[in-house]
């Protein structure tokens, strides 16, 4: 589920460095785009976070910047981002599709044909966009993830001891509530 | 055999025949059996026919009804389940070539409540490979090939639940097991002109049933009539502990009694304005005729919008997040590679990247849309749009290029875990049926179930028949 470390190559042939198809880069070149990428991305962030460097944690910054930030819900269409920011956000989803393609390049490159690599390279660029819709739909502190989390209670009655039949803590028939049987396969 | 008119009657009817002993349970198995052999094989229906579990269900059925112990509607009825529900010595293939010779030692809790209910399981309904929890490009991505739709033979059912949906349209069963993360039971039902209904998340039990999405993944049945459906969920509804999703016994609980729900006040329909972009000409023809129809027998009709916001997403994002971990391990080992949809052979590792971060965020953006969707039908009991905004498409069609479109009310209902029927609402100039759907809020598969049925008290869409057949 989670992303997956690109140093975490298990196959020996997994050092893939030519791609092909028209989006294809080297890993060279990948490099520098990410390190030039890197360069402006650190550098342009200065004039927007210059308001918070004044008092870095002072109440006051905190208030104005809660205030400033977006209503949850959809991106204020009316705020313009700066040019450069936005190329910078351009850059950066082109570095994290690069990451991304790289990372299953590096642990899995020998299982496809050129084929399905440049297949593999248009879906995790596909998969940007819902991303990015995702992500700049804004969310307070208090919004909860829909998972629920169903704490596995002891349902262990209590049974005195010395009462016949039970060994203290033992359950009735039936009144498990564990994890799921796991499957057992017999073939 | 029974005559294929009889074959074609809905649950209700045949449960009539059963308990007045008019109808016997073994010459109404025998006769699906052979037409299920016979049709079965040419619509790639089935997986597998469990012919001897079958006749040997059949005859006991036989046996107690004539002894007086008749158990209820589904005794004595046969039906299908989707092959990616256990059943205890038979194969459950989750319709992929990985699993093609995967047995359980046990049956689903679903399979189990069916039996209790003496119902009489005649075969395993063909699936896309893995339920399309790794993305496939093509109908043809499932262990025995495209299912053929009975209405037209060189177009599909949809998916996943695509031998569920064909079975029941060719009456080679009166209904059938489906399953639904997103789309798999409200297309192939309105592909394949029956009813399908989507229970409410957690409501039906999913112990013993392949994973996909854990946070999405609902089971509920394909059958002839919106009542036939309720007639089964009642059955299969109900708390069970071996699922961490399911609901509550008081939530989880479906008790269905078409006395109650004619008894019921008419029902408030919000009209979805925009479900679809640019639905095909056929499918809003059929649809308006069908709004119009109920529009007499509704309390009221009003236009409504979906919510606006990135659901589709979100939807998409939690189910490829949870589809990736689910088959996490077929995917590691590259067995994925025997799967047969080049799709699907690679965008299990694709949805490995997504973050956990996104995850959550997708979950987060959830609990806001279930806040919405709550307020937006407090002035309705349902909202009301196309099944699908096309009809059956063809056999060999590039999904992901031809069939890629904005589904914001299956995404909605399917990521805040809504009740929801398809319901057979007239055809289009190719004579391929057209779906009419219908939403509820969580809970209330009543109100679905009572939509439906008062469509169908009012039309004959559902009665019609296949003409290959």
């Amino acid at each position: 589920m989670a992303t997956k470390q690109a140093g975490s190559a298990r196959e020996s042939g997994a050092v893939e460095t030519t791609l092909s198809g028209k989006t294809a880069i080297s890993r060279r070149e990948f490099a520098r785009r990410a390190v030039l990428a890197t360069a402006s991305a650190a550098a342009i962030p200065a004039g927007l976070l210059d308001e918070t460097r004044k008092l870095p944690g002072s109440d006051a910054v905190r208030q104005n910047a809660f205030e400033n930030a977006p209503q949850r819900g959809l991106p204020d269409s009316s705020q313009s981002a700066p040019q450069n920011a936005a190329a910078v956000s351009v850059s950066a989803n082109e570095i994290e599709v690069e990451n991304k393609f790289d990372n299953i390049l590096s642990q899995y490159g020998s299982r496809f044909s050129e084929e399905q690599k440049a297949d593999i390279r248009r879906l995790v660029g596909e998969m940007q966009k819902p991303l990015d819709r995702l992500r700049a739909f804004s969310l307070d502190n208090s919004d909860q993830p829909a998972t629920v989390l169903k704490p596995l209670m002891d349902r262990k009655p209590h049974v005195p001891d010395g009462v016949p039949g039970h060994a203290q803590g033992q359950a009735p028939a039936g009144a498990s509530d564990r994890a799921p049987t796991p499957r057992k396969r017999a073939k | 055999m029974l005559a294929e008119n009889i074959l074609y009657l809905p649950i209700a009817e045949l449960a009539k025949g059963i308990q007045a002993r008019r109808l016997s349970p073994v010459e109404l198995a025998e006769s699906y059996l052979a037409r299920s052999a016979k049709l079965g094989p040419k619509l790639n229906a089935y997986v597998t026919l469990t012919t001897d579990l079958a006749l040997r269900q059949a005859h006991t059925a036989e046996r107690e009804i004539k002894a007086g112990h008749y158990r209820g509607l589904l005794h004595g009825i046969p039906y299908a389940a989707k092959d990616l529900l256990a059943v205890k010595g038979y194969p459950s293939t989750w319709g992929a070539k990985p699993f093609a010779d995967q047995t359980f030692d046990f049956n689903a809790t679903v399979i189990e409540h069916l039996n209790r209910a003496g119902a009489i399981l005649l075969g395993k309904a063909a699936m896309i490979e893995l339920a399309g929890g790794m993305g496939y490009r093509f109908a043809s991505a499932s262990l025995n090939g495209a299912t053929k739709n009975p209405w037209n033979t060189s177009c599909w059912t949809c998916g996943s639940s695509s031998g569920s949906g064909a079975i029941v349209a060719a009456a080679l069963a009166p209904f059938a097991i489906g399953t639904e993360t997103w789309g798999s039971i409200i297309c192939p039902a309105a592909f394949c002109g029956v009813t399908g209904l989507r229970p409410t998340f957690g409501r039906v039990s999913r112990h013993g049933a392949m994973a996909l999405a854990y946070s999405m993944d609902k089971i509920g049945p394909l059958g002839r009539t919106a009542e036939d459906c309720a007639t089964v969920l009642a059955v299969i509804a109900g708390h069970d502990p071996k699922d961490r999703g399911s609901l509550s016994v008081d939530q989880a609980t479906f008790i269905h009694s078409p006395v109650q729900e004619l008894n019921s006040a008419p029902l408030r329909i919000g009209w979805l304005t925009n479900a679809w972009q640019n639905p095909d000409a056929g499918v809003v023809r059929a649809v308006n005729e069908a709004m119009r129809a109920m529009k007499k027998h509704a309390q009221r009709v009003a236009d409504v919008k979906l919510p606006e916001g990135p659901y589709e997403d979100a939807a998409n994002v939690i189910v490829a997040v949870e589809g990736a971990s689910a088959f996490e391990t077929l995917i590691e080992s590259g067995r994925v590679s025997e799967l047969t949809d080049p799709l699907g052979k690679i965008a299990g590792y694709v949805s490995q990247q997504i973050s956990a971060g996104d995850y959550v965020h997708a979950l987060r953006v959830r609990t806001i849309l279930q806040k919405q969707v709550a307020e937006l039908l407090e002035d309705f009991d349902v909202i009301a749009a196309p099944s699908l905004p096309l009809p059956a498409t063809p056999l060999d069609l590039d999904l992901e290029k031809n069939l890629s479109f904005a589904d914001p009310l299956g995404g909605i209902g399917n990521l805040c875990g809504l009740p929801a029927i398809s319901v057979p609402c007239g055809f289009t100039n190719k004579k391929l049926p057209v779906g009419l759907q219908f939403v509820a809020r969580a809970g209330n598969d009543r109100a679905v179930v009572a939509a439906g049925r008062t469509f169908q008290q009012h039309t004959d869409w559902h009665r019609r028949r296949p003409p290959m057949l």
